[in-house]
This record gives C-alpha cells, structure tokens and sequence, in this order.
C-alpha cells in the first residue's frame, strides 16, 4: 500500500510534508512516485524554493477534488477570461512570484495551475498600448528605432476586430 | 529574478494563444526581438481575414489557405473574418449542375469534410465539389490572371462549400460579412419554386443553420464551432445587370438571415444597408430568444411592426441604431418610425439595458407637418393611440414562424426616464417627447422633458427642432437649456440639434438626378499582397 504522507525537499533546504493525493496533481511527481515506488526519503524538487513550493501546494490542496483535466479541445470554448474566483485571489501576488509560480507550475506539470498563470498574464497584457505593457513588464527594447518603425508599419493591419 | 521573459517559449506560445485581439498581440510584438518572434505577425496577416467569392482568383487563394491549414491546423486560430460574398442573382440563375470530372484522390479534404459535420450523404458530393475548386485552382496557376478582370465560376457550390471549410477549421473568427445564402421569394423578384432545394444543396446555409440551431452539432461532444463569433454584416447587395439595382432599398429575408446566427453563446451585433423589410419571409422570433444585443441598420426600411418584432427578440438590447435614407422607395413607402406607440412600447422592455438609442427617419407623411399647429403633437399621438397596432395585420400568432409581438407590452407603463442605462440619445423631435410623456399609467401630458430624462444621459441629440416654428416644441427646449445652465445634471454632457436644426434622413426622391445621395457600400480595402496565391511547400 502507498504512503498517505509525502516528504518533499525544496531547493532552499526546507522540508514540507503533504498528502499523496495532493501531490498528485503534479504529473511529474505522480510519474515519478509511480517509477521509484514508496519512499520514506524527502523528494528534492531543485527548482523551486519554499516560499513558491508553499503556494503552489496551497493551489493543489484547494484543487486537489477537481477532475483531471481532459484534452486541450475545451479551452478553445473558454474565454480568457473566465479564472475561478478563488484562483484570481490566489493569483494576487507580486509579478515574481507569479513568474515563479507559473515557471514551477510547468516543472511539476501541474496543467490547471499552468492554465490559471497564463490567463493571469494573458489579462495583465489585454488592451494595454506597447508602452504600457514595457512598463507593467518591464522589458528591455532591443530593436533599433529603424527596425521599431519597420514593424509598427508592419503591423498596422492589426486593428482589433 | 523571475520575469515574464524567463518563461519558455511553449508558456510564452501559450499566454499569446489566449490573447484574440490581434492589436494585444501587435502591442507584444514591438517589445523586443523575443516576442516578435514568437506572435510570428506575418503569418497572422495571411490569415486574419480570408474572403470567398465566385471569382476565380477568390476562390484559389481561399482554397490554398484552407489546405495549408488542414495540414497545419494551428493555422485556423488566426482566422478572425470570414466574408462570403456572392449574390443571389447570378449564383442561381445559371446554375446547372455540372458533370463533375474523376475524382482526386484528396482524402484530406474529405477528412476535413466529414469532420466539419455535414453528412454521410453529402460528403462524396462535396468532395467533388472540392475537385471542381482544386481545377479552378489548376486553371488559374496556368493562365495566370488577366489583370483587372475575375473569372467568375457559375457553380453556387464552390464558394459555399469553401466558406464553410474555412468556419469550420477557424475557431477563433469574431467577424463575418457575407451575402443571404440562400434564394427566398423577397430577396429574389423572379424567384421561382424550383430554386426551392433541399438545404444540404446549398451547404453554407445548411452548415450555418445547424451551427446556430442544432445543439448536437458537429457531433456530440466535438467543440462547437463560431463559439467565438461577435459580430456579423448580412451584405445587402444585388448584380447590377439586373433592373433591380442600387438606386433602391433591396428586399432581404432579415429574420431567416439571423437565424443562421442569432443563438450563438458570443454573438453581439449584426449589422445591415439597404435592407427593405416587409411583410414577407419569416417574420421575428418568439419572444427574447436571440442573443443579439446590438443592431445596426442604417438606410434602410422597415415597417414598425417589424421593427417592433425585431426589438422585442432580443434577450438583452443594449443598442439600437435605425436610419432610413441614400436609397429611393421603389413604391409606396412603408411606414416606418410613425407609430410611436408600437416602438415605444417595445424598447420599454429594454428599459434597463439599452445604452444607446439612434432612431433617424424623418416624418413619412409629408401632408401632416405641412400644416402644422401648436396642439399638433396631442392630435398625432391620440390619433395614434387609437390606431389598431396591427393594422389588419392578420394571423400573426399562428405559425411559429410568423410570432406576434406578445400583447403584454401594450400593458406596460413608463417613459423616457425609466430608461436607466441609456446613454446616447439621437431621436426625432416628436418622438422625443412622446417617451418623455410616457405611456398608460406613466403618461404625463404636462410633463417637463428636462424632468424626465434618462438618469445616465450623456449625450443627446435632437432631430427635426426648429426655433419658432412650435410654441410646445420651444417650451421644452427652453426647459433643456435651463437644465445645461444650472448644471444640474451631472451626467449629460453633450445636447445637439437645439441651437442648429438637424435634418431627418430621408428617402432619396430622385435617385438619378441625385445619384450623389445615394449610399453604396465601402468594400474593404483587400491588397493584392493579401490573395496572392502562393502555394507554401
């Protein structure tokens, strides 16, 4: 019979211990349990640090009674929009950790935190003028003014319809 | 420290697949080379409209892009606008159906088609159909186009088939224009019962119809298709051969049109010109059953109780727009705009939805305001209050095609006020003041129109108002510059027509001697770069 507590070991030495069905929601963790077997031992999971380790963990425990996502089909039916109440709260945090977040939730294949992150992203960038986004994101410009000029010409069929 | 540019290209592909406005992705593809890449903007362009006529050249270049999409299915999420444009008269006229050469052997496409959803039945015929658009697409390669001239292809099937190929491997398409798809007695004078065909002979109107219509289409359990679509143009245009041409308003089967779209979970506005409605064609919908919330109609004519039956339709209206004008009446004129009380008592089911409000139609019997006196107004409106709503306008309730305006409406009370989310106001004079008046218990004939304006106004335009010329009118709009003066209002920023008169539309009398009064449609811009064909390896 399987363990019902798991160990894992984060990359900044600190121990947290979880339910297995919990972190299952992580494919790559459900994969691994089943190739290794049992373990007593912590699982080191050398990307990601306490700090995110513990809010991805809240994410799945809250999650963890969802059905398994199916193909990718249905998202098309989906507005970008549509993020669960719950999950807009989660996703308040600052833009490192939401990047930290997102980053782990793609390591541990964790598809419906994943999904969340890049709605999360998709809304910060929607309606917003080049500059706007530069600033929000912080992006470093590395066209020169000949090239930037090129493709704003380029693009100008990109009104929105 | 993490920053959206630490993400992996495959996260990064996947927050720009959920961004729909091309202008959200044109922002992102200026920041850096990074992203510039990854939006990968030109291929979007070769694909963000595709339109599918019966000209040759139309067809071939709609066809490439469609073939480059079965291989490459991706493709079809930059698919934004489909328009179909082939009009009625010519399409069926000379239709004869065609011996159809071999078959290729194109299992591609027939996949495509059984996975669009028509049936069995139908799929071996299409896919000679698409072998007949595969040789068209083969004859023009080797001949080349002759600059300034189209081939047109007499075989109705071709673009109909392509253009719903194209929506059904589009998932992403906000925008469609395209021509009625279908013959019906109105919108054709010489129609016949023989063009009378079974749907699936005419496969975009049958394909569009089970979209809108049939919950279990494609199949049960396959992604529905135009889930995303908002916005539709029903292009109201004939062949310019015929006598029936642009000088008048054209008849159009508006209900049956918006049948092939007016349940769909995105859909918005539809929008139209030079559409005459008349008694003819389907009639409305049963009552608040279509999701459309925003209409725009403009020259155009249509009878009050149809655009009554239009009101009334809608779930939720949130904008209204109808203006008559830049076309001639080729007969009597239907009365349009003149029964205040039918339209009134219709948009007051929408009392607290409708934001704007644009009605513009000049006073339709010309012998009425020429003998204008100051208690005009009263006699008017008791005049028409005593009028029968439906003019004789039998067996109404009937059919399911034919559904009334339900009666419950006459019964409501309230006026201009109620209106608790309108914002822009652009109305006649008369009609003004009668909402202001209100109806049944609201109705107040010695109301102030400053009192009884919609609580969000922003904006207002009054049509038809001439100093001088109505001691009632004068009154009012003294109580309307009262009201800008004391700023009481906080809302209302803008109030036009009170200081300059601003004239109604009006039909076109004479369209040959006013020829530049005439409306004709701005066809989009399309370059040349857009259809080129070029057959990607």
């Amino acid at each position: 019979m399987s363990a019902q507590m798991l160990t894992f070991l984060s990359n900044d030495g600190v121990e947290i211990t979880i339910a297995r069905d919990v972190a299952e929601r992580s494919v790559l963790i459900k994969n691994m349990l089943e190739d290794l077997g049992d373990t007593d031992e912590a699982i080191p999971i050398p990307n990601v640090n306490e700090a995110v380790l513990r809010k991805v963990i809240e994410w799945c425990e809250h999650h963890k009674g969802d059905p398994p996502s199916t193909g990718d089909d249905d998202d098309s039916r989906r507005k970008t929009t549509d993020i669960d109440e719950w999950d807009q709260k989660f996703m308040q945090v600052d833009q490192e950790m939401l990047f930290e977040i997102i980053l782990a939730a793609n390591y541990l294949d964790i598809k419906g935190l994943l999904d969340v992150g890049c709605k999360t992203v998709a809304n910060m960038i929607k309606g917003k003028s080049p500059e706007e986004i530069r600033k929000t994101f912080n992006i470093q410009n590395d066209f020169t003014p000949e090239e930037e000029d090129q493709i704003r010409r380029e693009n100008e069929w990109a009104e929105d319809r | 420290m993490a920053h959206l540019l630490c993400l992996p290209t495959e996260v990064l592909l996947q927050i720009v697949s959920l961004l729909s406005s091309n202008a959200d992705l044109a922002a992102l593809a200026i920041q850096c080379r990074r992203l510039y890449s990854i939006t990968d903007m030109k291929t979007r362009k070769r694909y963000h409209r595709i339109r599918v006529t019966n000209s040759t050249k139309h067809l071939g270049h709609a066809f490439v892009l469609l073939v480059e999409i079965l291989k490459q299915p991706l493709l079809g999420r930059y698919v934004r606008h489909i328009e179909y444009f082939e009009p009625l008269a010519r399409c069926y006229s000379q239709y004869k159906p065609k011996n159809f050469l071999n078959e290729l052997d194109m299992p591609v496409v027939r996949a495509a088609i059984e996975q669009a959803g028509f049936r069995s039945a139908d799929v071996k015929r299409l896919v000679k159909v698409f072998t007949q658009i595969f040789r068209v697409v083969e004859r023009v390669e080797k001949e080349g186009h002759q600059p300034g001239r189209l081939f047109e292809v007499d075989e109705p099937f071709l673009a109909q088939t392509l253009t719903a190929l194209l929506i059904s491997v589009s998932p992403d398409v906000v925008s469609m224009a395209l021509t009625q798809p279908y013959p019906t007695a109105d919108a054709m004078h010489w129609y016949d019962d023989a063009l009378e065909t079974e749907p699936a002979t005419l496969p975009l109107y049958w394909f569009l119809y089970q979209i809108n219509n049939n919950d279990d289409f494609p199949a049960p359990g396959r992604p529905k298709l135009l889930t995303k679509l908002r916005n539709v143009y029903m292009i109201n245009e004939r062949e310019e051969v015929y006598w029936y041409e642009d000088r008048f308003y054209y008849p159009m089967d508006l209900f049956g049109f918006m049948t092939l779209f007016h349940r769909l979970p995105s859909i918005e506005s539809i929008c139209t010109d030079a559409l005459e409605a008349d008694v003819d064609g389907r009639r409305g919908f049963p009552f608040a059953s279509s999701h459309i919330s925003r209409i725009h109609i403009h020259h155009s004519l249509i009878g009050d109780l149809d655009l009554a039956r239009l009101i009334c339709s809608c779930k939720q209206l949130r904008e209204f727009r109808y203006s008559i004008g830049g076309r001639a009446t080729g007969r009597d004129p239907i009365a349009t705009l003149n029964d205040y009380r039918t339209i009134c008592q219709a948009l007051l089911i929408h009392r607290a939805t409708l934001e704007i409000l644009d009605l513009n139609a000049a006073e339709q019997d010309s012998q009425w305001s020429a003998v204008v006196e100051d208690d005009v107004d009263e006699n008017l409106e008791e005049r028409r209050d005593q009028e029968p709503f439906f003019w004789g306008d039998e067996d109404l309730s009937d059919s399911e095609d034919n559904v009334a305006v339900p009666a419950w409406i006459w019964e409501q009370s309230g006026s201009l006020k109620d209106f608790s989310a309108l914002k822009l106001l652009a109305v006649d004079i008369n009609f003004l003041l009668y909402m202001a008046r209100g109806v049944n218990s609201a109705r107040d004939k010695g109301c102030e129109l400053a009192g009884r304006l919609p609580p969000s106004l922003e904006s207002l335009l009054i049509r038809g108002y001439e100093s001088g010329r109505n001691k009632n009118h004068d009154n009012q709009v003294a109580s309307l510059r009262a009201l800008k003066s004391d700023q009481v209002s906080t809302t209302l920023r803008d109030i036009q027509g009170v200081d300059q008169t601003i004239t109604p539309a009006m039909h076109v009398e004479d369209p040959d001697r006013d020829r530049h009064l005439l409306w004709f449609r701005e066809e989009e811009e399309w370059s040349e770069e857009d259809e080129d064909i070029e057959v990607s390896e």
